[in-house]
C-alpha cells in the first residue's frame, strides 16, 4: 500500500494516525520536526505527507512549498478560514481539523491517493478479488453481481480494512445522506453479501456498533 | 467573528451612542442658556435705549440726537423703529418685524437670527421697536461645536483602543488555554476511537487506554492550574508561619529523590499557594534530569540542579514572566505563570539563574 509521512510534533498523534494507518495497510513515516521530514522526504519514496502546520522548527505551509513532488493533507488544530484558504491555495491536496475522527482521515487519505492513482485498485480479500477501478468483484474466478449498495459497502469495508465502521456510517455510505432509513437495513445488506461472497469469516459484527472487515 | 471581537464592537457602540447622546443634550443645553443670557442683555439694552431717547424727546422733540444715536446702534447691529404716537421719527430697521406690544421674538431672516423687542411703556412718549443681530451666537456655537466633535473624536479613539487592549488582552489566555486544552481532548477522542474500532492485541489496547489516562491527567492538571490562577488573582491569601524545614520535608515525601538540607528558618506565606509553587519548580527540575537540592537562606528558598542548564533566552522569558516557546517545554507552560503569580501574591520574586558549571538555581526571594 501506500507510503505515508507523518509530520506532526505531538507524539500522541502522530503515534495515533501511524497505528490507523497501519491498521489498513499503509505503511508510515513518524517525524516531529520540518527537519527530519526533510532527511525522510529526500531519502524514501512518499506518497503522501501528512503536515501539521505548527511545528517546533518551521512552519507546515513554508515546508509543504518543498515537499512539491508529494501531495499534501495538512492536519491542523487552527480551524480559522486564513489558514485553510492558504492550505488550498498553495497546493494541499486537502485538510483536516483537530480533533477528527479516523474514519474521516482515512477516507481523505483514500481520496488523496485515488486522485493521484496511488492508491490501490485491487483489494483481495481470502479469494475475493475487489477492482475498485472497474467496480467489479470476482469470486475465485467467477464474476459475482451486487447491488450498488452491496458494492458500495464492500468498497468502504475494504478501504477501512480491520476498523470498525458504523452501521449510521455505512448507511450513509450506500445510500447517501439523504436517506433516512433503518440501520437494520445494513444489517439485511450485509447478511446477503457474506452470503454471495462466502465472507463470513471476514465481515465481523462489531458489538453494538458496526462492522469489521478484517485481513 | 470571535466572540470578544462582537463584544467590543457592542460595547463601543455603546459607549459612542451613550457619549455623543450626553455631548448633544450638553451642547444644546449650553445654547439655550446663551441665547437665554443674550435675550437678557437685549432687554436691559432696550430698556436703556427707551430710558435715554425718551429724555432726550422729552428735552428736545426735534433733536438731530436720536437721529444720531440710532444710526451709531445700527452699527453695533441694533436695528431701531421710533415713533412717536402715529408718526414716524426714525426707522433703521433691516425688514418688517410684527408689531405688537410687549412682544419678545425670535425671528430668522436670510439666515440670520435677530431678536425683536416691542414693549411701549406709558411713562415714555415714544414707541420704540428693537431689533438686534444675533449671527454671531451662531458663529459662536459653530466654533463650539467643531471643538466639541474633534473633542469627541479624540476621545473616542482613545477610549477604542484602550478597550480593544483591554478585550484583547483579557481574552488571550482564553484562547491560548482553549488550544492548549484541545490537544489532549484530540488524543484522548482519538484513542477512544481507536479502542472502538479497530480489532487490538492486549499491547494496543494498553498502550491506547495508558494514553487517554495520561492525558486525562494533564486535563486535570491544567484545569486545577487555572483554578488556583483565578482564585488567587482575585481573593485574598492567607498568610502563616511557615516552618520551612516542615515544608521540605512534607516535599520530601512527595519526592522521594529530593535532597534537602536542615534549616531552622520560617516564612511567611499562604502554605497552600507556597508548596504547589515549589510542587511545581521541584517537577520541573526533576524532568531534566539530575538531582534536584533545595536549602534556605536569609530570606530566601533555594532550588538548585546541577545537571541542569537552561539556555540564556529561556532564562530571560523565564525570568521576566513571558511565554516561552513551545517546543522548550515539556508541559503546557501554565506552571511558571502560575509560580510567579504566586510571588507576586507573596510580594516575592523568582529569579531564576544558570550556567554550565553550576547547573541551574531558582531563588524565591521573600
Amino acid at each position: 500500500m501506500a507510503n505515508i509521512l507523518i509530520v506532526e510534533d505531538e507524539k500522541g498523534i502522530n503515534e495515533l494516525i501511524s497505528r490507523t494507518l497501519k491498521t489498513t495497510g499503509h505503511n508510515s513515516f513518524q517525524v516531529y520536526t520540518g527537519m527530519e521530514a526533510l532527511a525522510v522526504y529526500n531519502s524514501q519514496n512518499l506518497d503522501l505527507v501528512l503536515l501539521d502546520i505548527n511545528l517546533p522548527d518551521t512552519n507546515g505551509f513554508m515546508l509543504a512549498e518543498r515537499l512539491k513532488s508529494t501531495p499534501v493533507i495538512y492536519v491542523t488544530a487552527r480551524d480559522e478560514i486564513r489558514d485553510r484558504i492558504k492550505g488550498l491555495t498553495g497546493g494541499a491536496e486537502d485538510y483536516i481539523i483537530k480533533p477528527f475522527d479516523m474514519e474521516e482521515l482515512l477516507a481523505r487519505v483514500e481520496v488523496v491517493l485515488r486522485r493521484s492513482q496511488k492508491a490501490a485498485n485491487l483489494i483481495n480479500i481470502a479469494d475475493v478479488q475487489i477492482n475498485i477501478g472497474k467496480r467489479v468483484v470476482t469470486k475465485g474466478k467467477r464474476e459475482i453481481n451486487l447491488t450498488s449498495q452491496e458494492y458500495e459497502l464492500l468498497k468502504s469495508l475494504a478501504i477501512n480494512r480491520n476498523i470498525a465502521l458504523s452501521r449510521e456510517k455505512l448507511l450513509d455510505i450506500a445510500w447517501g445522506m439523504d436517506y433516512y432509513g433503518d440501520c437494520r437495513t445494513v444489517d439485511v445488506h450485509i447478511r446477503r453479501l457474506r452470503k454471495k461472497l462466502e465472507l463470513e469469516n471476514h465481515i465481523k459484527t462489531v458489538f453494538k456498533y458496526g462492522y469489521r472487515l478484517e485481513i | 467573528m470571535q466572540l470578544w471581537k462582537k463584544n467590543y464592537i457592542l460595547t463601543f457602540i455603546m459607549f459612542l451612542v451613550i457619549f455623543n447622546i450626553g455631548l448633544f443634550f450638553i451642547t444644546t443645553k449650553f445654547s439655550e442658556n446663551e441665547l437665554q443670557r443674550e435675550v437678557e442683555t437685549a432687554i436691559t439694552e432696550y430698556e436703556s435705549i427707551v430710558y435715554t431717547f425718551s429724555n432726550i424727546y422729552a428735552d428736545d422733540p426735534s433733536s438731530r440726537l436720536i437721529d444720531y444715536l440710532s444710526s451709531q446702534y445700527s452699527k453695533d447691529q441694533i436695528y431701531l423703529k421710533i415713533y412717536d404716537g402715529n408718526s414716524r421719527i426714525k426707522s433703521t430697521l433691516l425688514f418688517d418685524m410684527i408689531q405688537e406690544n410687549n412682544k419678545i421674538s425670535i425671528e430668522k431672516m436670510a439666515g440670520s437670527k435677530y431678536i425683536c423687542i416691542t414693549n411701549y411703556s406709558r411713562n415714555s412718549p415714544l414707541q420704540i421697536s428693537f431689533m438686534k443681530d444675533l449671527s454671531f451666537l451662531n458663529q459662536k456655537q459653530q466654533d463650539r461645536l467643531l471643538s466639541t466633535l474633534s473633542v469627541d473624536f479624540l476621545l473616542s479613539l482613545f477610549v477604542g483602543i484602550m478597550l480593544y487592549i483591554t478585550m484583547k488582552q483579557i481574552n488571550k489566555p482564553v484562547s491560548n488555554i482553549s488550544h492548549e486544552l484541545r490537544t489532549p481532548l484530540t488524543n484522548i477522542q482519538g484513542y477512544a476511537q481507536y479502542l472502538m474500532t479497530v480489532k487490538t492485541s492486549e499491547e494496543e489496547r494498553f498502550f491506547a487506554s495508558e494514553y487517554i489516562l495520561k492525558e486525562a491527567r494533564n486535563m486535570q492538571e491544567m484545569i486545577d492550574k487555572l483554578l488556583i490562577m483565578g482564585n488567587i488573582r482575585e481573593g485574598e491569601i492567607k498568610k502563616s508561619k511557615i516552618f520551612i524545614q516542615r515544608l521540605f520535608e512534607e516535599l520530601a515525601e512527595e519526592y522521594p529523590n529530593l535532597q534537602i538540607q536542615p534549616t531552622a528558618r520560617y516564612i511567611y506565606g499562604d502554605k497552600m499557594l507556597i508548596k504547589t509553587l515549589m510542587r511545581n519548580l521541584i517537577s520541573n527540575s526533576e524532568r531534566s534530569g539530575g538531582e534536584v537540592i533545595l536549602h534556605a537562606s536569609e530570606s530566601s528558598i533555594i532550588l538548585e540542579n546541577r545537571d541542569d542548564y537552561i539556555d540564556k533566552d529561556i532564562l530571560k522569558a523565564l525570568n521576566k514572566n513571558l511565554a516561552v516557546k513551545s517546543e522548550n517545554i515539556h508541559g503546557y507552560g501554565q506552571g511558571v505563570h502560575l509560580c510567579h503569580e504566586i510571588m507576586r501574591r507573596h510580594k516575592g520574586t523568582l529569579m531564576y539563574e544558570s550556567g554550565h558549571k553550576n547547573g541551574t538555581k531558582v531563588s524565591i526571594l521573600f
